[in-house]
């Protein structure tokens, strides 16, 4: 699957300096992700709230990449079959996305119409992916505590859940995030990565994004789901109704997926909650 | 080690504060000092350098493995009267009695740090160490802390020693603010700041210079090693080899492009080189000369076409001689890969270990749930911030606790004093390549 895991050659001459020559296809990855559509390769996912009574609404938007539709379209350097460019072109993206949402024009557009109303009038939290070096001069500042900001109204960071390798870095992130405004979730916590946790809800997060599979309800885990917040929680990949029984009966609220936003359109009272 | 240390301190009182004017003596103690410095050492060093010439000397007797008794006074936090600030009668006492310390040995060296603290340091038999301890004992009143006086041993107790230059400088933590000159690739990226941007156009080129590149000059060999503190020889254990991404950046990349900069690119390359030092150990002449080899390797890597040539080619019985680090990042990234390229590795007889581990990581990942043998600990001057429970809590989620841990990037005796207080055996890093001396 990756094309530079091959063979060593002959022994060859120590390095003298780079041959700055063209390789055509991941020579221009980045090039092809500058001049990409944002609003076809991005995935809309509504994020819905679930009250106590069963009645639901907008909670959040999740505006990321879509690696599908990435392969869908005239890819030239294989980025599907190797996750590394992908999460560099995810990276990437992040940066143009940022940038396009702090436009009025192309905001509303890339937000577009949330449960048959134009998000405009009511802007919905906004879960985004951050660029390379979002928070790169952590070190350089202030190092202070700084309090959560608004749950309701600041937007999301989401970072994958393999940066809580380095948990110190990541509570120092964590920190920056909130001086600047923005809350922290980290994403692809899973059945498979819960089990390997001693203490998740010691990861220095606000918010957990919790992909479903009926593993969770495994024995093994409750102990580790007990242990967690459900308002951290946002359950994600809700494509059937057992995903949202599930999350309801552990107190979660947050729900993200085809049936959550099925859920959605089927309330005739939807609104933002 | 600046055994030759500046003759200009060597009539200073240790308690004057760092610039007094000292020249005239006041007490024996001085007097004595200035005698012996015409001679040679012992030599009074009162102040900032002192404290930087103790860390020296403790690195240089860990470094060297050569033992020290030492004397650590901590006059510091006494009655300004009996650590003799003054002429206060009390403090004559304590004058008086270090006295000895500078009649019979002229290799005794005698430090004064800058918080007033005082630290004596002789080759054994020290019996000058002994007869000021014991005068000392008699003229410190019950006021005094218990720890006022403590006798030492290095290199075992180098982090004893250190933490109180470190302290006396106004530093918390043993590593006395020396810089790690090991360069661990940098986990945050950073701003660019109009320099060459590490881009995919930057990957391509370099993917193309080092495919037909011999790595040897980009790629870092170090041996770990079995240390005990009780003075055995450094037996080599395995070789750890892994890019050398500083040495990389300066060969093939031009000033300011830099791969932490772009994390994804920066791991495709990663993998890039993974596949080749697999590749090398897979050639024939280095399978003659078969040793016992460390790699941090990515569950692609293990699955690819390099390693499969590797794992056909070396004997079933060399290979409980290969090390395979693996990542925290890999397993939550994507767990149940991480766990088939784990059990596929166990079933063939390779050794695992957690790579880049720090007490933090272990206390939430523990090393027992992911089925790896070994923790692969990444040294930090941070780690001296650890309160011992901390420390024994982290490694005792180890698999076989401290003793499967091995220490990596020891640069300084500070990390090494670390290691021995924590009961690590293995270490890697600069310091212990001095060590072993040339092999």
């Amino acid at each position: 699957m990756n094309r530079t895991d091959g063979p060593a050659k002959a022994p060859a001459p120590a390095i003298a300096g780079a041959v700055w020559a063209e390789a055509p296809a991941l020579a221009g990855l980045d090039a092809w992700l500058a001049g990409l559509p944002l609003a076809v390769v991005l995935r809309r996912r509504i994020g819905i709230a679930v009250g106590s009574d069963g009645g639901c609404g907008v909670a959040h938007l999740r505006l990321a990449p879509s690696l599908a539709e990435m392969r869908r379209m005239a890819d030239p350097a294989g980025l599907g079959d190797d996750l590394d460019l992908f999460d560099h072109a995810r990276r990437v993206l992040a940066r143009r996305l940022l940038a396009a949402l702090a436009d009025p024009g192309l905001r509303a557009g890339l937000i577009g119409p949330i449960a048959g109303r134009m998000a405009a009038a009511a802007p919905p939290q906004l879960h985004l992916d951050l660029p390379d070096g979002a928070t790169a001069a952590v070190a350089a500042e202030e190092d202070g505590p700084a309090p959560e900001p608004d749950a309701a109204s600041a937007p999301v960071a989401v970072l994958p859940l393999s940066e809580a390798a380095a948990p110190e870095l990541l509570a120092a992130r964590r920190r920056m995030l909130h001086r600047r405004g923005w809350r922290l979730a980290l994403t692809g916590l899973s059945a498979g990565n819960l089990v390997l946790l001693a203490a998740p809800e010691a990861l220095p997060t606000d918010l957990l994004r919790l992909r479903w599979s009926a593993e969770l309800a495994e024995p093994a885990l409750a102990s580790a789901l007990d242990r967690m917040d459900p308002a951290r929680l946002v359950l994600t990949g809700c494509h059937r109704p057992a995903a949202l029984a599930w999350g309801r009966a552990r107190g979660i609220a947050r729900f993200e997926g085809a049936e959550a936003e099925a859920l959605l359109r089927r309330a005739p009272w939807a609104e933002a909650r | 080690m600046s055994a030759a240390a500046c003759p200009a301190e060597a009539g200073r009182d240790p308690w004057d504060p760092p610039g007094t004017d000292a020249a005239a003596p006041r007490s024996a103690w001085t007097n004595a000092a200035k005698a012996q410095g015409a001679a040679g050492p012992p030599v009074l060093l009162p102040g900032p350098q002192a404290a930087a010439d103790l860390i020296a000397l403790v690195e240089e007797s860990v470094a060297t493995d050569s033992r020290r008794e030492v004397l650590l006074l901590r006059l510091g936090g006494l009655d300004p009267r009996q650590r003799g600030a003054s002429a206060h009668p009390a403090g004559r006492l304590v004058r008086e009695a270090l006295a000895p310390l500078f009649e019979g040995s002229v290799r005794t060296r005698l430090f004064g740090l800058p918080n007033g603290d005082l630290v004596a340091v002789a080759p054994p038999p020290a019996h000058p160490l002994e007869a000021a301890r014991e005068a000392l004992t008699r003229v410190l009143d019950a006021t005094a802390p218990p720890d006022a006086i403590r006798t030492l041993r290095l290199p075992e107790a180098a982090a004893a020693v250190l933490a109180a230059a470190a302290e006396s400088l106004g530093l918390t933590g043993a590593a006395a603010g020396r810089e790690d000159p090991t360069a661990w690739p940098s986990s945050g990226p950073s701003a660019p700041g109009g320099a060459t941007a590490f881009d995919s156009a930057a990957l391509a080129a370099l993917e193309r210079t080092l495919a037909a590149a011999d790595l040897g000059a980009v790629t870092r060999r170090q041996t770990v090693c079995r240390l005990d503190p009780d003075h055995g020889p450094a037996a080599p254990l395995w070789e750890d080899r892994r890019p050398d991404w500083t040495a990389l950046a300066a060969a093939v990349l031009p000033p300011g492009c830099d791969p932490a900069a772009a994390p994804a690119l920066r791991r495709r390359l990663g993998r890039l080189l993974e596949a080749r030092l697999i590749a090398e150990l897979a050639h024939p002449a280095s399978l003659r000369a078969w040793r016992p080899t460390g790699l941090a390797i990515s569950p692609e890597t293990f699955g690819g076409p390099a390693f499969a040539r590797l794992d056909a080619a070396l004997p079933a019985m060399s290979r409980a001689g290969l090390v395979l680090g693996l990542r925290a990042e890999d397993a939550l990234a994507d767990p149940s890969g991480f766990a088939s390229v784990r059990d596929a590795a166990r079933a063939r007889g390779y050794r695992l270990a957690l790579d880049a581990a720090t007490p933090a990581l272990l206390v939430l990942l523990p090393p027992a749930r992911l089925g790896v043998d070994l923790v692969r600990l990444r040294w930090s001057p941070d780690l001296t911030t650890l309160s011992a429970e901390a420390r024994a809590h982290a490694l005792a989620l180890c698999p076989g606790g401290p003793a499967g841990v091995v220490l990596a990037g020891v640069a300084a005796s500070a990390a090494l004093a670390w290691g021995w207080e924590a009961g690590i055996t293995m270490f890697q890093g600069p310091l212990i390549e001095r060590r072993r001396g040339p092999h």
